[in-house]
């Protein structure tokens, strides 16, 4: 475990233009574990949905501080997306796929949901007006033989 | 309608996009829209938020939303979204193009 460990953190202001900022970070700090394409993309996504939450939900019009934390360690990624804005009240409901608090602003209710899908793990904290916490890792280098998308639990692509 | 979207579709972007297309679409009463992925390589959920209001929108003038351009970096994304289901997947805007003016 102790090889190939390596941390970084960055933090920003909660605009809209950070969040391209803050997935190219994130990707770029990768990098050194040898991920395909679609890894990149993976994390890319997962990064821009956290931030983007914390952009529109934590901070809503006003503006805070989003931190980010990436470590490396084996082939193992942890992404930690942390802002100290209004929090989340129900975060069973906010996870669920196709809700969202936000209607009006043309949200998906995806967020989370592509979190999950495209990282290996995730985890949210979160406390009402203290700000929210999202924890996500991924393994790097999963399919070297195949070339199948995921090794197990995934649908067949088409 | 013809959305031709860049390289990289976020929340920033979509807003955008939505800014510029929202007055458009009341003055023209668009029916029909293409959102053209052909040069886009990376989207999120905003993406999705964005086809699914326009889709909102046409509906009510029984319109179409077709997607086009979709390359291999999209493809799961889309999949995953659901927006097949609501939006009809093309491979070209003149395949689209065509199908609407058929109709």
């Amino acid at each position: 475990m102790e090889q190939n460990k390596n941390q970084m953190m960055v933090e920003f202001d909660s605009i809209s233009k950070n969040e391209s900022f803050a997935r190219v970070v994130v990707a770029a700090f990768t990098a050194r574990l040898n991920p395909t394409l679609e890894e990149i993309a993976d994390i890319k996504t997962a990064v821009s949905e956290a931030v983007t939450n914390s952009v529109i939900h934590g901070y809503e019009d006003g503006t805070g501080r989003i931190r980010i934390y990436t470590s490396i360690s084996g082939n193992w990624v942890t992404v930690v997306v942390k802002d100290y804005g209004k929090g989340i009240e129900d975060i069973e409901k906010a996870m669920e796929p196709m809700y969202t608090s936000k209607p009006e602003l043309e949200r998906s209710g995806m967020g989370f949901a592509f979190m999950e899908a495209f990282m290996d793990e995730l985890h949210v904290d979160s406390a009402v007006g203290r700000g929210t916490v999202v924890t996500m890792r991924k393994r790097i280098g999963q399919k070297e033989n195949g070339g199948e998308l995921r090794p197990e639990g995934e649908k067949e692509n088409r | 309608m013809v959305i031709d979207l860049p390289q990289e579709l976020d929340h920033d972007c979509a807003g955008r996009i939505r800014r510029e297309t929202d007055l458009y679409f009341v003055e023209k009463r668009v029916r029909n829209v293409i959102f053209n992925y052909r040069n886009t390589s990376f989207m999120d959920s905003s993406g999705i938020g964005l086809v699914m209001g326009r889709y909102r929108e046409v509906r009510y003038l029984r319109g179409n939303v077709y997607i086009v351009g979709v390359g291999k970096a999209l493809e799961r994304i889309m999949e995953i979204s659901g927006l097949y289901r609501v939006a009809r997947l093309r491979d070209t805007v003149e395949q689209a193009i065509r199908e609407i003016e058929g109709a």
